[in-house]
């Protein structure tokens, strides 16, 4: 992927992810990690949230398109990613940029197989205000029980 | 989050980008400092190499104000062609106007007035940017 590509891609996620919900409010307040943290792109605050809670975000844009039927995006992960993606033990999604049409689909990476790599990533979860605000409900649920310590379980897989 | 970040104002700069990078030849140089005079120094390259034909582009969110604060004198003596860009971070829409309009004549025109704010799209990037090489290319003439 070139560096013109890429750099278009993780400007399109952050207009995406930053798309306000259906009652109008901004949910979500990216930061670019650069490159000093090789597997996540970005650290993702919830905004309007009583404590300090965040997930991050891997990004990959693609120029390849979708699988025929349209069922995935042309996106192929490393199963050495895989495996560092899913070892975090906190909200981590995988965002896959389509880069012609600037749109954006996710999955959660808690629950990769990890000796695989991902060839695309399902287009279910497309980046809506609808699926961002399950997505903020999803990572709140989260913080408000991780004195619990459990694994992050998602509804994004 | 970062400090005094205005998520307006950044998302409206996220879509800037966005959309000026959608001609492959922009090449987009964004300022490192806080306290920069635009957002965005873009070169209109050739086969993705810098020509130095630049032109700035300033980007504001414009919460439903179809009317943006006048632009102010300190663009007055800018050499090189420059736009204003609003978003629209309700629907994604882009508008723009001139600060510097490159004129046929080889001029650039300075305009306070921002009266005329017009649709950013694909064909008016294409227009924007042939109008900016025009310009440059009067430069070269005279």
């Amino acid at each position: 992927m070139s560096n013109r590509i890429g750099k278009r891609g993780e400007n399109i996620f952050a207009t995406l992810i930053t798309r306000k919900s259906t009652t109008g409010n901004f949910l979500f307040d990216p930061t670019f990690l650069g490159d000093k943290f090789p597997t996540v792109d970005f650290y993702v605050a919830l905004l309007d949230f009583p404590l300090k809670a965040f997930f991050f975000a891997s990004v990959k844009t693609t120029t390849l398109g979708y699988t025929p039927g349209g069922e995935k995006l042309r996106v192929i992960i490393d199963k050495k990613d895989v495996a560092e993606l899913s070892a975090f033990n906190l909200p981590v999604y995988i965002f896959g940029i389509d880069e012609g049409m600037e749109q954006g689909f996710f999955i959660a990476a808690s629950e990769f197989n990890t000796s695989l790599n991902i060839n695309g990533i399902t287009t279910r979860f497309p980046i809506t205000p609808g699926n961002l605000e399950q997505l903020y409900k999803e990572v709140g649920d989260y913080w408000n029980n991780s004195h619990k310590n459990t694994k992050f379980v998602s509804s994004f897989n | 989050m970062e400090a005094n970040k205005d998520i307006n104002e950044w998302r409206a700069e996220k879509l800037g980008y966005v959309y000026f990078s959608r001609l492959d030849d922009l090449i987009i140089n964004e300022p490192n400092t806080s306290d920069k005079l635009f957002d965005y120094w873009i070169d209109i390259g050739e086969n993705r190499r810098p020509t130095g034909r630049y032109f700035a582009v300033e980007v504001k969110s414009f919460n439903n104000k179809k009317d943006p604060e006048l632009v102010p004198d300190e663009y007055k003596n800018l050499a090189i062609p420059a736009l204003l860009v609003l978003f629209d971070n309700n629907n994604d829409h882009g508008y723009y106007t001139w600060i510097k309009k490159p004129e046929d004549n080889g001029e650039l025109l300075f305009d306070q007035t921002k009266g005329n704010m017009a649709e950013l799209n694909n064909d008016s990037l294409n227009t924007i940017v042939t109008k900016i090489k025009n310009w440059y290319s009067k430069k070269q003439i005279a």
